[in-house]
């Protein structure tokens, strides 16, 4: 009753793109422009700066950070073997972040195709794939992925699948629950009688209602990974060295703890910075495609 | 029938309010005024997306700013501006000397704690009881509405309660301190005919024992004539006219009025085809220049497209904003 | 909740949890070897094989699972070759250190979020929520152990204020919990912050205010009872979580605790340690959903009285 009243005609003209919307929130620009130097930085680290991440200059050997009359590479110190941080930043984050896509990609689509399929077929193996999810939601992730990791062996493989395998059972409970809920709507009877199959209800009929929250749930789930695989790579059952990664770098430095406090604070500022670009766009993404809240996001109106 | 607005317990003087939008504000009520005389029912009726929930809404401030906006106007209560006064001041007001009572009551109740509390709960709030004392009277107020075993019922939970009782309970709540305005929307839309016949006649029992004000927001011709003194009738964030109920069906003297009563149904002319208005409601996001109803109207000319007419006194108790009125009176 | 209920519910938890356990069991034994899991990587193949057949390994499947079934039921979870006791032993005796820091991380992260977050949501995007919103990101987004490293640089190695690890009086408990606290924090308040507009927006608070309640009121009263059932099943979930989720952080401080024991369990190839861990904390989880599904019909009265 005091939500402003529908005009379709203005409505339609002034829904903003998502470019626009972006704009309107500046600190989910903020969040794209740290990401968007995170990936110079990925780009610089498979390339340009290789070899400076590698090369041990025991003449250089922890050198404080800040000190702008050496040479660039070292503006952020170095580490015991006279490796700079930069450098091994910047090399760092191909892994980390390769291990976090990865493994939410992984369990977005195929957590996804469960819960549709078992939300929409229901029967005997839609509750014994809801009942498996609610099992595994259940247990702290670090532990389980800490003992699967422990049998198997610490691959990179290993721990995409086991941290894919963990995040699964959130996009599972959740297409399951919309399937759900759409399902029962008037549209998709609608679209049943005039003749359509289930794959193609299921793909453009209801995937497209369903796939905004579970991209909300998605970009969570990257900044989420993130932080265990950098809590896994700091207890060392993560990725192993001779890779880098920030949750590694953070390991390596803490014997330095007292004397070069730089090799433990930057990498976990990246790591912190990093994950809460994810969590803005996430948070961002969330307002943008909920109808009754979008209006924060629009430009501002004229009167006429 | 001419109004002293001192004699009068709510006095809407052009009240404009809008809302912020994805495009330009849209105003919803755009330049209301009517009153409200002591002890008298006043009926509010239109369609829906008129104007007459905002104008409740307002009176009671309830309207969220942002998005909602109260650009101009005042609303006086018992002569003191509402719209002047520190939120905090006009949230006293409310429950105590003016009420409303809500259109989906279900919805209305808070679903986690039992009815009887939520009765009390306005004694508690205004400082005027107890908790104990509260809950005695909240008993005997539920009585006074007619729910049965009221003293066990006190402590049952709104999902426990038919839409009906529900909406007993809001008007308990509403005339539990005993106010001078009472507004009600919509009170029987969201139950069935027999409830409504049961809650007309306890607003109308209530209204001879306390004397309070009514304005009741409907629009259900049937209600209006069984309980409206006075009614004023909006369209498109205006009032259009305003009248005494038996001139209201008698001679009404707006085309919208007049469409209104035609559009009814009528048990007395069988076979009779039902006449519509022509035509769709106002968008109030793209307003007209003229009279908002032109579009629609029967009786419209060259001259409404371009000038809104004036709300005009034509007779003594009337208003009408149409250019035509004075033709139709005489 | 009735008794019937409730022994339903014990029932399906101890299922999940033997359903949990078969789970590791055939994990274990997927690895082709299980016994390399119990001895160091340099051991003599005298050792495996004496190993092998002290833990049955050559025996049938079955007749395996059968052993280990009864075993585990009789709460013999095999000996901690490193700790030379039963593994049993030594996880419960770490158990209550764990649960001792979660507790009093999550009532204070719960305590905290429900004023914070209640606030927050009454103005929504007004100088407070953004404060706090921007608080509970950080604490979202802060990897716990190096929020922990930096904890340490400052107040113990710089300041010489606390401890830098180990267990004992009040100060060596301080910047564990200070630490662990951010995380359930900082979700906690989003998670009061969204129901408690999802509740704003809901009818009953505009009869509260037609009936004249201020503000306070509103908010403490009327929304928040609302929005508590949310935020219980999230306070669940973190609990769940800080029951073996704690690890890093007892690993980083010393704390004597069962996260840091499987960690170590798995630097010292203790696999009976391990293994009885994992039963320990699934127990502990399974018991802390079932006491929220017991707070559930406390909380919201439509729920009650359903069979």
């Amino acid at each position: 009753m005091l939500s402003a009243p529908e005009n379709p005609e203005a409505l339609v003209a002034a829904t903003p793109s998502l470019a626009q919307m972006l704009w309107r929130d500046s600190l989910a620009v903020a969040a794209l422009v740290w990401l968007a130097v995170v990936a110079v930085a990925l780009v610089a680290g498979l390339t340009v700066l290789r070899e400076s991440s590698v090369s041990v200059q025991l003449v250089a050997r922890n050198l404080a950070p800040f000190d702008f009359q050496r040479d660039v590479l070292q503006w952020l110190g170095t580490d015991s073997l006279g490796r700079s941080v930069l450098a091994r930043l910047c090399g760092a984050a191909g892994p980390a972040l390769a291990v976090a896509f990865s493994a939410v990609g992984l369990s977005l689509v195929l957590g996804t195709g469960l819960g549709l399929l078992s939300g929409y077929f229901g029967g005997l193996a839609g509750k014994v794939i809801l009942r498996t999810a609610d099992m595994i939601v259940g247990f702290p992730t670090l532990l389980l992925a800490l003992v699967v990791l422990y049998i198997f062996g610490p691959s990179v493989s290993n721990l995409v699948i086991v941290l894919a395998v963990t995040r699964m059972p959130g996009y599972v409970r959740l297409a399951h629950a919309e399937v759900m809920e759409v399902r029962e709507r008037l549209f998709v009877d609608a679209a049943r009688a005039l003749g359509a199959g289930h794959t193609r209800l299921i793909l453009t009929h209801i995937l497209p209602i369903v796939a905004p929250t579970l991209l909300t749930l998605a970009s969570l789930n990257l900044a989420m990974v993130m932080l265990i695989e950098a809590g896994l790579s700091f207890l060392g059952l993560g990725i192993q060295p001779p890779s880098m990664s920030w949750g590694l770098m953070v390991a390596q430095g803490r014997a330095y703890l007292a004397q070069a406090w730089w090799l433990t604070c930057f990498p976990g500022l990246a790591i912190m910075l990093t994950t809460m670009a994810f969590n803005l766009l996430a948070s961002w993404f969330r307002t943008a495609t909920d109808p009754q809240q979008r209006w924060r996001l629009q430009p501002r109106g004229t009167k006429t | 029938m001419t109004l002293d607005p001192r004699g009068s317990i709510l006095d809407i003087r052009d009240l404009h309010v809008s809302f912020r939008t994805s495009g330009s504000p849209v105003t919803v009520l755009n330049g209301v005024t009517f009153q409200v005389a002591r002890g008298e029912v006043l009926a509010l009726l239109g369609e829906s997306g008129s104007g007459k929930s905002v104008t409740a809404a307002a009176t009671m401030g309830l309207i969220e700013q942002p998005p909602g906006s109260i650009d101009r106007g005042a609303i006086l209560f018992d002569g003191v501006n509402l719209l002047g006064l520190s939120p905090a001041d006009h949230r006293r007001l409310c429950g105590e000397r003016l009420s409303l009572v809500f259109q989906d009551a279900l919805a209305a109740l808070n679903p986690v704690y039992p009815v009887g509390w939520q009765i009390a709960e306005v004694f508690r709030i205004h400082g005027r009881a107890d908790r104990k004392t509260a809950a005695l009277e909240s008993i005997k107020l539920m009585e006074a509405v007619g729910i049965p075993a009221a003293a066990e019922r006190a402590g049952h939970y709104p999902h426990q309660f038919s839409g009906g009782m529900c909406q007993r309970i809001m008007i308990a709540m509403a005339i539990a301190l005993q106010p001078e305005l009472i507004i009600a929307d919509e009170p029987t839309t969201a139950l069935d005919v027999t409830i409504q016949a049961q809650i007309v006649e306890l607003l109308k029992a209530l209204r001879a024992r306390t004397g309070a004000s009514l304005v009741l927001i409907t629009h259900d011709l049937g209600l209006v004539a069984e309980l409206a003194d006075r009614v004023v009738v909006m369209y498109g964030g205006r009032v259009v006219e305003e009248a005494g109920v038996h001139d209201i069906f008698a001679r009404p003297l707006h085309p919208y009025t007049q469409a209104l009563l035609a559009s009814q149904p009528r048990m007395d002319r069988s076979n009779a085809e039902l006449r519509p208005i022509r035509g769709i409601p106002p968008n109030p996001a793209a307003p007209l220049t003229g009279c908002a109803f032109h579009p629609r109207c029967p009786r419209a000319e060259a001259r409404c497209a371009q000038e809104a007419p004036a709300d005009q006194m034509i007779a003594p108790g009337r208003r009408s904003a149409c250019h035509f009125a004075a033709e139709m009176l005489a | 909740m009735s008794l019937n209920q409730l022994l339903q519910r014990v029932l399906q938890s101890v299922l999940t949890l033997i359903g949990l356990m078969l789970v590791v069991f055939v994990l274990i034994r997927l690895t082709g070897s299980p016994v390399n899991l119990f001895l160091p990587l340099d051991a003599s193949d005298e050792m495996r094989e004496a190993l092998t057949a002290q833990l049955g390994l050559d025996q049938p499947l079955g007749v395996q699972f059968g052993r280990w079934f009864a075993d585990a039921a009789r709460l013999d979870l095999g000996a901690s070759l490193w700790h030379s006791r039963p593994a049993a032993e030594v996880v419960l005796e770490a158990l209550p250190h764990t649960l001792a820091l979660g507790a009093i991380v999550l009532t204070l992260a719960t305590l905290g979020a429900v004023v914070v977050g209640a606030l927050a949501a009454f103005r929504p995007h007004g100088l407070f929520d953004r404060l706090a919103s921007a608080g509970s990101l950080m604490g979202a987004s802060v990897p716990d152990f190096w929020i922990a490293l930096m904890a340490v640089l400052l107040f113990a190695v710089s300041l010489h204020w606390l401890p830098t690890s180990g267990y004992g009086g009040a100060q060596y408990w301080v910047l564990p919990v200070a630490t662990l606290v951010f995380r359930p924090f900082g979700v906690l308040v989003q998670i009061v912050r969204g129901s408690m507009i999802a509740a704003f927006t809901a009818p009953y608070i505009r009869t509260a205010r037609a009936k004249g309640a201020q503000n306070r009121r509103v908010i403490f009263v009327h929304a928040l009872r609302n929005a508590l059932l949310p935020m219980v099943t999230v306070a669940g979930d973190l609990a769940a979580q800080l029951a073996g989720g704690v690890t890093v952080i007892e690993t980083v401080f010393g704390w004597p605790g069962i996260g840091k024991l499987m960690i170590d369990a798995i630097l010292q190839r203790d696999f009976a340690v391990l293994q009885a861990g994992i039963l320990a904390v699934a127990a502990v989880i399974v018991l802390i959903n079932i006491v929220i599904d017991l707070l559930y019909p406390l909380i919201d009265p439509r729920v009650r009285g359903q069979t």
